[in-house]
């Protein structure tokens, strides 16, 4: 399968002669990285998109393999908080201009006290990415040489994208609307899980 | 807001500072006719009530015909539309355009998002009420106000200045306390910050 997708790279490169020259098929991607590292697994859902899922000291050794084999546009990273199974997911998405391909790279770690190694060394726009997440989701980027305050000024509460976090309740806190309507904001909203923030 | 730290002032019935208005001599009076025609608003949008603003500067709906022109800078304006939505960020930067202003100066509330926070009633970042941080003299009820609603506020102020009444300018430096403990409670002023407790002159 692997050989049977290299022929097909110079038809879709939209760049004189190789992008990259090991850039391959995304499917043919996704069964070197099987081959290659024990313990992942790997998805294609389309001849265009691709999911590995893969524990949380591999996802390194991932990165760096799709990096070399053409996906190398580092697209974005995303956190999702899975608080039924008490877990953060990351998604690393990186995207190849040889084979016009998506992969997402997902992993998760524990929601206790999260922390997870930067992917800084082999994507640097992960920097920004990193700053968000530990800014919006509370998760600890070691490794990141720029991890300081970003969005949220003078912000003392917790991490407000976090299921947990009751916007409501903390507007009411903070910004005191109900000095003005004590009567107008219904009492069972103040006592919601925060469901409304999705 | 606790007793101690409204000393003295007045509240009308909704608990909000509100000042005495002040006796005006004749050529006080003329002059507030004569400034009430010839005013500059602040081109300073914080939302996305901004887009209202140029159909009401340019041929369409005309400011000028009021005597009403647009103004980059915050010394040399009198009026402050607040077009929208605050985050906690923007109100640190309305409070200190607002404080840079020179007396007298007006504040527009410009949309619903002003008046209790809109569609952004629960909004972690985003302030409810701008009355608590900054004395507003008219709001604007809508979403979006048209610029008919804007230039309705427009004939309003003249109105109020020409009786005297657009006195929040004065309210903001007698009830200073009642502001700057709410803006004290929402965002942390830096040390650059230039301007020292307003004094009423």
């Amino acid at each position: 399968m692997v050989e049977d997708s290299l022929d097909h790279t110079k038809a879709m490169d939209p760049l004189k002669g190789d992008y990259k020259p090991g850039s391959i098929k995304l499917e043919g991607a996704l069964e070197r990285i099987k081959r290659l590292i024990d313990g992942v697994e790997v998805e294609a859902r389309s001849i265009k998109r691709g999911v590995i899922k893969v524990d949380p000291k591999l996802k390194d050794l991932v990165l760096k393999n799709l990096k070399e084999m053409g996906f190398d546009h580092f697209v974005l990273l995303t956190c999702i908080d899975l608080i039924d199974e008490d877990r953060f997911e990351l998604v690393y998405h990186t995207w190849s201009y040889g084979t016009k391909g998506l992969i997402m790279v997902k992993t998760t770690i524990d929601r206790e006290d999260p922390s997870i190694g930067s992917v800084v060394p082999i994507f640097r726009p992960a920097i920004t990415y990193e700053r968000e997440i530990k800014e919006m989701f509370g998760v600890d980027f070691p490794g990141n040489p720029r991890l300081t305050q970003f969005i949220l000024e003078d912000w003392e509460g917790p991490p407000p994208m976090r299921k947990d976090f009751n916007a409501l309740q903390y507007s009411v806190e903070r910004f005191g609307t109900d000095i003005r309507y004590p009567k107008s904001l219904p009492p069972h909203l103040l006592n919601d899980g925060g469901d409304d923030n999705e | 807001m606790t007793d101690d730290e409204q000393k003295g002032g007045l509240l009308d019935q909704n608990g909000y500072p509100i000042t005495n208005l002040p006796e005006r001599g004749f050529v006080r009076k003329v002059a507030d006719w004569a400034s009430s025609r010839s005013m500059w608003l602040l081109w300073y949008c914080t939302g996305c009530g901004a887009v209202e603003l140029p159909p009401c500067f340019t041929s369409r709906y005309d400011m000028e015909r009021y005597g009403i022109g647009p103004m980059a800078t915050p010394r040399q304006a009198d009026i402050l539309l607040i077009t929208g939505y605050l985050s906690v960020k923007t109100l640190k930067r309305v409070v200190r355009s607002y404080e840079q202003m020179n007396d007298p100066k007006y504040v527009f509330g410009h949309g619903s998002c002003t008046i209790d926070g809109g569609m952004y009633w629960d909004s972690y970042a985003t302030i409810k009420d701008v009355g608590l941080y900054v004395p507003v003299d008219i709001y604007i009820a809508g979403c979006m106000p048209r610029p008919e609603a804007i230039f309705h506020a427009f004939e309003k102020l003249q109105v109020m200045i020409g009786k005297g009444e657009a006195v929040g300018w004065r309210n903001y430096k007698e009830n200073y306390q009642f502001f700057r403990g709410n803006q004290d409670k929402v965002f942390k002023r830096g040390p650059n910050w230039a301007l020292e407790e307003p004094v009423l002159k």
